[in-house]
C-alpha cells in the first residue's frame, strides 16, 4: 500500500481527454476557428494584392473570406495568390477558390509553410476549444447560481460570467485559471496579467463560443477593447 | 418506491451552486454540507431537480455537450447519495455486496441543537494539524500503559463501592467529557487541514451530553497519510485524556475515566456502524472510483468481464472487514462472558429474591441480552455470511445445475429462442415449427460440436454450458478466438456461406445444445418474411453471433441488439485496408464481425484486435477526433454503427456507457505506455 497522495475525489479534466491529450492525437483534421478580429498577432492577416480581405474563420487547410466588396475572383477552382502576413514575416500562399456563398469565399491553402501551418494550427487551438462550449441552463428555482451564466465543455473549459463584482467573469482554458476584470487586462491565476499572445487565445476562445448571450458578447467586446487599448 | 439507477429522479436538497476556478462547489443548508464537481458537471447538478430520470438527465447532457461523462455523472450521484444530499436518496436501490461495509449507517440515537452550520478559516495549517495530531498520538500510546489488564473486574471493583444508578450517571458525565473533548480536537484538526469545519452541534445520545463537530469537510485532504492520522488519532484520543489526567486525577475517577476511555475506543472499532475504525479501513482498502464502480456495477455482468482483479480487490475489502468484524465480535463477547462471570451471579440472585435493587439488576440483565443478541445477529448475518459467501456460489450454481437437468420442455426451448435476436421475429407457428424440427443434444466436456473445414447443415443454439472457438492456421499453430455462454447461437457461418467452417467448437464443460437444421430455418424465416432489417439471412447470423458472443454486447437485451441491427450496415474490408485515418472525425464505432484489425497511433502499431471486438468507441464516447488509425489484418467483415445509434444505446444502457468509457481509458492508456516504450522500426534494426 503506497503513501502517495490520494487521488481527487473529482478530477476537473475528463480522463479519455487527458489520456488523449498525453498521445497528442486528439486535434482534429484541420478544424477551424472563427477570427475574433482582424489584427491579432497569432493569426495570419490576408492580403489580395493591397486589399486587406476581412477573414470569417481559418484553418490549417484553408481560410474563408469575407469578399465584402466583391474584389476577389469570382470563378469556383480557379487558383489564386494571396498574401499571408504575421508579424514576423509573410508568405505568399497558391490557394484555390473551392467555393463562393457571397460574400463568403472559401479558400483552399495549396501551398502553405509548413511552418506557418502548424502556427496556425497552435494558434486555432483555444478557438476549437472554445467550439465545445455550451451554457449551462439553470432550469429551477430549488437550486440557486451564484454566477449569471456558466459555459462548459467535455473538455474541461469553463467561462463563468459573475453576477456582480470587479471580477466580471472567470475563465478556465486549457487548465489554467483566468480572471477577467472590467478594466485591466485579464490576469491569470488571480496573480499576473496575461501575455499578448495568452489575451489572444482568450479572445479565439470567446469568440467561438457557439450560442453566446448577450452578455457572452459583450464580454467578447470588452475584452476586444482592453486588448486593443493595451491597458494595464 | 424504490428504483434502479436510470429510473431513478434525483432531487437534491435546495442550496446554491457555486462556481470556483475549474469546479463547482454545491452546498446544502440544512445540515451544511458541500461537496465539490468539475464544472463540466454544472448541468447535472442543475438538473437533479427531481423532474427528470438519471436516464434524461444523461440524454439531456448528451443532445447538449455530444458527449457524457458517464463515470463522472455515476461518481457524483455517489457522492451525493452517499453525503445525504437527495431529499429522495432512499428510492435509490444499491446494489453493490459492499454496501453493508461501505455505505454508512448514521446513528439516529440522538438529539441535537445545531448552533454552528459552518466555520471558516484561511489559516489552513497543514503543518499545525500535523504536529497536534502526531502529539495527540504520542500521548494516546503513552495513555494506553495504563490499559487495564483485565476490564471487567476493574469495573466490578468500582461498581461494588458505588450503586447502579450514581455509577451510571458518573460514566455519563465521564463520557460527555471525553466525547467534548475528542470533536473539540476533531473541530481543530479539521480547521487546520481543511479550514472548514461543519454542523457544529450539542447532541444528546446515550453516550452522554457533549459538543459533535461533522467531518463533513473531510473530503478535501488529498494526502493518505493525514486521513490516516486523523482517523487513529480519533479512535485513540480518549487515552491521551487519560494520560493527561493521570497527573491530577484521584484514584477513583482516574477509573471512571479509563472505562470510559476502554468504551469510547472500542466502539470507535466497531466496524458495523460509520465509526472512525470503518472509515480507517475503507479509506486505505478501497479507492473512491473503486467503490462508486462496485456501487453500481456489483450485479451487471459487464462487471464481471472488466477485470477479475477488481472483482477480487472488492473481496478482499470484504474479507478483510469481516475479519475484523469478527475479531470485533470477538472482543465484545469475551467482555460480556467475563460480565457474566462477574455480575451473573448476584444478578440471577437478585431477580430470583425480588428487592428494590432487583430493577437496577433487572435492566442490566436486559442490556446484557440485548448486547449478546446483536453480537450474535451480527456475527451471522455480517461476517459468517460474508466470508462464507464465495464457498457458497458453488454449490449454488451446482444445485442450480442439477435443478435444471431435466427435459427441455418446447415452451423452456421457445423462452430461450425468443430472447435471441435471430430467433425474435419467429412468433407462434413459425416457433413451433422450428423448434419442432429440432433436437436437443448433450455433449460432454471437450467434445466437437462444429468441426473445421468441414461443412455442416445444422445450425446450434447453446442452451446450458459453455463452448470455446478455436481455429487452427495453416503453420498448425491455433488461435482462440472466442468463449460463447448459454443462449449463443454457434455454426452458423459455415451454413450461411455454405462453405467449410473456418474453425471448431468444442465444449469447454457439459453443455446442452438445440440443433436446427438450417434448411428448415431458411424455410420457414422466408414463411414469416422476416430479417428484413438487414440484407439477408447471412448477415442476420453473422450480427447475432457478434451480440451472442461479445463479453460486453452479450448483456444488451433483445430490443437494443434489434435496434443496433437496424441500425448498423455490415462494411466488407481487403486486407491492408484503412477503415479509418488517426485525426478523422469519429462518426460511427465498428465491430469486428470477421477478420482482425491493427491500431496504429502516430505511425506505431500499438496492438491488434480480433473477432468479436470492437474500436473506434473514443472519438464517439468523448467527441473528439480518431486519436489511432486502423487497417485490417486480413479481409474482415465489419458491424458498422453511427454516432447517434450508438448514443441512444448508450443513454438507455448506462452501465454499457460507463462500461466503454473505461475500455477507452484503458485503451488510450496502454496505447501511451506503448507508444512511449515500444521501439519503433528503425530503433529495432
Amino acid at each position: 500500500m503506497s503513501w502517495s497522495l490520494r487521488r481527487k475525489q473529482h478530477g476537473s479534466v475528463y480522463q479519455v481527454h487527458e489520456y488523449a491529450s498525453q498521445l497528442g492525437v486528439e486535434r482534429r483534421k484541420n478544424p477551424r476557428a472563427k477570427y475574433p478580429s482582424q489584427n491579432l498577432s497569432s493569426l495570419p492577416s490576408v492580403f489580395y494584392g493591397s486589399y486587406s480581405v476581412p477573414v470569417q474563420d481559418v484553418s490549417v487547410g484553408g481560410v474563408c473570406l469575407l469578399d465584402v466588396e466583391d474584389r476577389l475572383e469570382q470563378q469556383t477552382g480557379n487558383e489564386v495568390e494571396f498574401r499571408l502576413i504575421w508579424p514576423d514575416g509573410e508568405q505568399i500562399v497558391r490557394s484555390r477558390i473551392v467555393a463562393r456563398v457571397n460574400p463568403r469565399v472559401h479558400v483552399q491553402f495549396l501551398n502553405l509553410n509548413p511552418d506557418r501551418a502548424e502556427a496556425i494550427s497552435k494558434a486555432i487551438v483555444p478557438g476549437i476549444r472554445g467550439t465545445a462550449m455550451r451554457p449551462v441552463d439553470h432550469p429551477h428555482q430549488r437550486i440557486q447560481l451564484d454566477a449569471e451564466e456558466i459555459y462548459t465543455s467535455v473538455h474541461g473549459d469553463s467561462l463563468v460570467i459573475n453576477k456582480a463584482g470587479t471580477i466580471i467573469a472567470g475563465l478556465n482554458l486549457l487548465g489554467r485559471e483566468y480572471t477577467i476584470t472590467r478594466h485591466f487586462w485579464p490576469k491569470i491565476e488571480k496573480k499576473y496579467y496575461v501575455s499578448p499572445l495568452e489575451f489572444e487565445a482568450i479572445l479565439i476562445f470567446m469568440a467561438n463560443i457557439p450560442q453566446a448571450s448577450e452578455r457572452c458578447r459583450e464580454l467578447l467586446k470588452r475584452l476586444q477593447s482592453l486588448y486593443f487599448e493595451g491597458r494595464l | 418506491m424504490k428504483t434502479g439507477l436510470e429510473n431513478f429522479r434525483p432531487r437534491l436538497r435546495p442550496g446554491r451552486v457555486i462556481p470556483q476556478g475549474s469546479r463547482i462547489i454545491f452546498e446544502t443548508d440544512n445540515p451544511y454540507n458541500q461537496i465539490v464537481l468539475p464544472m463540466a458537471l454544472a448541468d447535472l447538478v442543475l438538473l437533479c431537480s427531481g423532474q427528470f430520470t438519471v436516464r434524461e438527465i444523461v440524454e439531456k447532457i448528451y443532445r447538449k455537450q455530444g458527449a457524457v461523462p458517464f463515470k463522472w455523472i455515476l461518481s457524483a450521484i455517489h457522492s451525493f447519495h452517499q453525503g445525504g444530499f437527495f431529499e429522495n436518496g432512499d428510492d435509490l436501490t444499491l446494489s453493490s455486496h459492499l454496501d453493508s461495509w461501505v455505505a454508512p449507517r448514521r446513528s439516529k440515537w440522538h438529539l441535537s441543537w445545531r448552533f454552528g452550520q459552518r466555520i471558516v478559516t484561511d489559516q489552513k495549517s497543514p503543518v499545525g494539524f500535523y504536529a497536534l495530531t502526531l502529539a495527540t498520538l504520542v500521548l494516546s500510546i503513552l495513555g494506553l500503559q495504563h490499559f487495564p489488564s483485565a476490564p471487567v473486574s476493574l469495573l466490578k471493583a468500582w461498581s461494588s463501592e458505588i450503586s447502579f444508578w450514581p455509577a451510571l450517571l458518573s460514566l455519563f458525565a465521564f463520557s460527555s467529557v471525553v466525547l467534548t473533548i475528542r470533536f473539540i480536537l476533531c473541530g481543530i484538526q479539521l480547521l487546520l487541514l481543511t479550514g472548514k469545519a461543519y454542523n457544529v452541534s450539542l447532541r444528546l445520545s446515550l453516550w452522554g451530553v457533549h459538543l459533535h463537530v461533522g467531518d463533513e469537510a473531510n473530503f478535501s485532504p488529498e494526502n493518505r497519510l493525514y486521513t490516516a492520522m486523523f482517523h487513529i488519532s480519533q479512535i485513540l484520543s480518549p487515552w491521551a485524556l487519560v494520560y493527561a489526567s493521570s497527573y491530577f486525577l484521584d484514584q477513583d475517577n482516574f477509573t471512571r475515566l479509563l472505562i470510559t476511555a476502554l468504551i469510547a475506543s472500542g466502539w470507535e472499532l466497531n466496524p458495523f456502524f460509520n465509526t472512525e475504525g470503518r472509515k480507517l479501513l475503507r479509506h486505505f482498502l478501497i479507492p473512491n472510483d473503486r467503490e462508486v464502480m462496485s456501487w453500481h456495477f456489483e450485479k451487471s455482468v459487464l462487471f464481471n468481464t472488466m477485470s477479475p482483479e477488481l472483482k477480487a480487490q472488492d473481496r478482499r475489502f470484504s474479507v478483510i472487514c469481516s475479519v475484523w468484524g469478527a475479531l470485533w465480535l470477538t472482543m465484545a463477547m469475551v467482555v460480556l462472558h467475563e460480565f457474566l462471570i462477574h455480575f451473573g451471579g448476584p444478578i440471577l440472585e437478585s431477580l430470583t429474591h425480588w428487592s428494590s435493587n432487583s430493577w437496577t439488576h433487572l435492566i442490566s440483565a436486559l442490556a446484557w441480552i440485548g448486547c449478546v443478541f446483536y453480537v450474535t445477529r451480527t456475527a451471522l448475518e455480517k461476517v459468517f455470511l460474508n466470508l462464507i459467501h464465495p464457498y457458497l456460489e458453488p454449490i449454488k450454481l451446482r444445485f442450480q445445475r442439477l435443478s435444471r437437468e431435466k427435459q427441455w420442455s418446447t415452451s423452456d426451448i421457445a423462452n430461450v429462442l425468443e430472447n435471441l435476436p435471430l430467433f425474435s421475429h419467429f412468433h407462434g407457428q413459425y416457433m413451433d415449427e422450428i423448434i419442432a424440427g429440432s433436437e436437443v443434444l448433450t455433449f460432454r466436456e471437450g467434445a466437437q460440436v462444429v468441426r473445421q473445414n468441414e461443412v455442416s447443415n445444422d445450425l446450434y443454439v447453446l442452451l446450458e454450458g459453455s463452448v470455446e472457438v478455436i481455429r487452427s492456421n495453416e503453420d498448425e499453430t491455433e488461435e482462440w478466438v472466442l468463449e460463447l455462454g448459454p443462449n449463443s447461437v454457434l455454426g452458423e457461418s459455415a451454413l450461411a456461406d455454405g462453405s467449410p467452417s473456418p474453425s471448431r467448437v468444442v465444449t469447454e464443460s457439459e453443455a446442452t445444445l438445440l440443433k436446427v437444421p438450417v434448411h428448415l430455418l431458411r424455410k420457414v424465416a422466408e414463411e414469416a418474411q422476416t430479417i428484413r432489417q438487414i440484407e439477408d439471412f447471412k448477415n442476420a447470423i453473422l450480427v447475432n453471433q457478434f451480440f451472442a458472443a461479445s463479453p460486453v454486447f452479450r448483456s444488451l437485451n433483445a430490443e437494443a441488439v434489434d435496434f443496433i441491427s437496424s441500425r448498423g450496415s455490415l462494411e466488407y474490408y481487403n486486407a491492408n485496408q484503412t477503415v479509418f485515418y488517426q485525426g478523422d472525425r469519429g462518426d460511427s464505432l465498428y465491430m469486428i464481425l470477421r477478420g482482425s484489425v491493427d491500431i496504429l497511433v502516430n505511425g506505431k502499431k500499438v496492438k491488434s484486435l480480433g473477432q468479436g471486438n470492437f474500436f473506434g468507441e473514443i472519438a464517439l464516447i468523448s467527441n473528439i477526433a480518431r486519436t489511432a488509425t486502423i487497417t485490417t489484418r486480413e479481409p474482415s467483415v465489419l458491424f458498422s454503427i453511427s454516432a447517434d445509434s450508438f448514443w441512444q444505446i448508450l443513454v438507455q444502457n448506462m452501465d454499457l456507457g460507463i462500461f466503454i468509457e473505461t475500455i477507452s481509458e484503458n485503451r488510450l492508456k496502454e496505447d501511451i505506455e506503448l507508444t512511449a516504450t515500444k521501439p519503433t522500426g528503425s530503433d529495432s534494426n
